[in-house]
């Protein structure tokens, strides 16, 4: 099915269940995880994926399909996440990532402080409990960065578009996102 | 010739990946020469594998996952048609 094809846009405008049903099995189980890995409880992950496609019926005459209808998608759901978080009024601090990074290595670039073997300290199922301990310390921006890019496997260039950040910013997010889930885990396998 | 921050730098910001022939040629070099930045690009990977497992863990055993797709469509089904709010969207 071509969900960008004029005839589908104009089912979905029209509620056709049919055509609900196929963009909603097509994009819902990705939308789900992209909004709990954005940090958001389990119900208010699915009020977000109910905002997003309804937000996305409500909208449908406006996608002049210059975009691919899942980056569509997931600008509506980004904004839904903002929005929500913006109620909640939560917003999280900046780390200093950067300063931790750089306090590795000497004054030639050299390692001061190589970095530790995680996959030595823990097990498969120990990382893979740990890190969501250590997403949780994310700042927004870092996680849903690091959930398109690196969870997801989204092209960089649909990040930026859905995340509306260049593409240098969008290495600065992923480059810190990645340094504070490895400082995190190194500083849980401190005294293994 | 890079530095470990240099070759570390830009795996972690991922343009080692975008990387023109001789840069990616003097991580492969740098690499080869450092254990301590391969340890660093393991420690990526794993972090990349373990986020990718837990999020599969998340979403398998979450509760209210089950039939979430059937929910959507039943409410949008049930809402009364109004007129086209202005709520913002992604790039269209």
């Amino acid at each position: 099915m071509n969900f960008s094809s004029p005839e589908f846009l104009d089912q979905v405008r029209k509620k056709d269940p049919e055509a609900l049903t196929a963009i909603v099995k097509a994009y819902g189980k990705q939308i789900f995880r992209a909004s709990l890995g954005a940090g958001l409880r389990e119900q208010e992950a699915e009020e977000v994926v109910q905002e997003t496609f309804t937000a996305f019926v409500q909208n449908v005459s406006r996608f002049e399909g210059r975009s691919h209808i899942r980056t569509w998608l997931f600008g509506i759901l980004y904004n839904k996440i903002a929005e929500s978080r913006r109620k909640k009024k939560r917003d999280l601090a900046n780390d200093s990532i950067d300063d931790v990074f750089e306090s590795r290595f000497d004054m030639n670039g050299s390692w001061t402080r190589p970095p530790r073997d995680v996959e030595a300290l823990f097990s498969d199922s120990e990382l893979r409990d740990q890190i969501g301990s250590c997403m949780e310390g994310l700042s927004d921006n870092q996680k849903n960065a690091f959930m398109l890019r690196e969870v997801e496997g989204f092209p960089s260039p649909e990040v930026c578009e859905i995340l509306g950040v260049t593409a240098t910013n969008l290495g600065v997010l992923i480059y810190r996102a990645r340094n504070n889930l490895r400082e995190c885990l190194e500083a849980m396998g401190v005294g293994k | 010739m890079m530095n470990c921050r240099e070759v570390s730098r830009m795996i972690a910001d991922g343009s080692a990946e975008g990387a023109g022939f001789l840069a990616r040629m003097q991580i492969r070099f740098h690499h080869l020469m450092c254990g301590h930045c391969r340890s660093f690009a393991s420690q990526l990977r794993a972090v990349g594998t373990a986020a990718r497992a837990h999020m599969d863990k998340q979403e398998s055993s979450s509760t209210g996952q089950g039939g979430i797709e059937d929910r959507v469509i039943k409410k949008i089904l049930e809402q009364d048609d109004s007129p086209e709010t202005t709520t913002k969207g992604g790039n269209s």
